[in-house]
């Protein structure tokens, strides 16, 4: 498999600890952002995104390159995630639908500081509406969306079909454009916010 | 199309899927979504919308982690060394414990063995010695000894047996030859 992660990975299944520091530093942030995206929460993200890869360390007596490298670490990660949530029974934080359908506040005089906190504003109410989603959902549309990974790849990561992958993502994007109708509907605040 | 096929298309198409739909040399899915959204009004809609999430969804950048992340992160691992190796050290511990009971058996001379149907004749003994009076038990022991006689009465055999094993082939050859 041309894949140089599954080449480290193989390297440090047969005791080569660099090799695990290697992929550790090229997954870190992006698990980092993906289980603070399952999760809704920093400081339990990163928590969890230190889980992933302590199972990650102790994976290397069993692991088998099956699929991609990313296929593989995301599944530990997805896993774990939807554990944590099962088990905490997590309180999803509803969007405020009043605040939501609030228009978005018209863009004065255009300073910096303002787009930023027109930002800020969206990405709590993005953050909102993806905590909403039911999880896998959620999960489907972050791997392909955030991650980049292809159908197959975001398949073999939350262990569905191909097919179901694509049902979850059109459900989860039609959730999350019902969600934020408002701000979807007043799209200059988020033209101007990109 | 009906508008919620021609919808899904577009989702999915979002993502480099390139299905074809229905017999081969059909247009693909996501074409025949496009030429049903150019005539439906709500479906543009859809798809101004569905362009609008894009860009909003992009606002959520990828954050690093806090500070001292690493460091934490390092330190659960070496943790988890010691503890492999802590595990690692238990079970060597618990495997040689069979290994220990048996020598400790061994030396102390309990029956280091699962019960049989015999040791119930045997504890029966046990107990008829128990109730034999201490002055009677050397009249006992030559008795037992006496059991054992046919052993003792070949023991020259047994002894001579032993001594052959001592005796170099080619010198064993000569006894046998001058035997003969």
């Amino acid at each position: 498999m041309d894949d140089p992660d599954v080449a480290l990975m193989l390297a440090f299944s047969k005791g080569q600890e660099e090799a695990f520091v290697e992929l550790y530093n090229r997954h870190r942030d992006r698990i980092v952002s993906y289980t603070r995206r399952m999760l809704g929460n920093q400081a339990q993200a990163e928590e969890a995104a230190q889980d992933v890869f302590l199972k990650l360390y102790r994976a290397r007596e069993t692991y088998a390159p099956r699929s991609r490298f990313s296929t593989f670490l995301y599944r530990i990660a997805t896993n774990h995630c939807l554990n944590l949530n099962a088990r905490v029974e997590r309180k999803l934080v509803r969007p405020d639908v009043e605040a939501a359908n609030r228009p978005a506040p018209e863009r004065a005089a255009g300073t910096r500081q303002d787009a930023e906190l027109e930002r800020k504003r969206l990405r709590e109410t993005l953050n909102t509406a993806l905590a909403s989603l039911p999880e896998r959902q959620r999960a489907a549309l972050l791997l392909v969306h955030y991650e980049g990974m292809s159908y197959r790849e975001a398949a073999g990561a939350i262990e569905v079909s191909e097919s179901a992958i694509k049902s979850l993502i059109h459900r989860a994007r039609s959730a999350m454009m019902r969600e934020l109708e408002p701000e979807l509907r007043n799209d200059r605040g988020v033209l101007h916010a990109v | 199309m009906r508008c919620e096929d021609a919808r899904a298309a577009l989702d999915t198409s979002r993502y480099g899927d390139t299905d074809r739909a229905g017999e081969p040399g059909a247009k693909p899915a996501v074409e025949q979504a496009r030429a049903h959204v150019e005539g439906c009004t709500e479906c543009e809609a859809f798809a101004e919308r569905a362009a609008a999430l894009d860009r909003m969804l992009a606002l959520d950048e990828p954050q690093p982690p806090g500070p001292g992340f690493d460091t934490r992160f390092f330190a659960r691992l070496e943790e988890e060394r010691q503890s492999r190796k802590r595990r690692g050290l238990w079970r060597w511990t618990w495997a040689l414990v069979p290994a220990g009971v048996a020598a400790a058996v061994a030396l102390v001379g309990l029956p280091a063995r699962a019960p049989t149907p015999t040791d119930g004749a045997a504890q029966g003994e046990h107990a008829v010695l128990a109730e034999i009076p201490p002055e009677d038990m050397a009249l006992v022991m030559e008795l037992e000894l006496l059991e054992d006689l046919p052993v003792l009465e070949r023991l020259e055999e047994v002894e001579a047996f032993e001594l052959l094993e001592t005796i170099e082939a080619e010198e064993l050859e000569a006894i046998l030859g001058e035997a003969e």
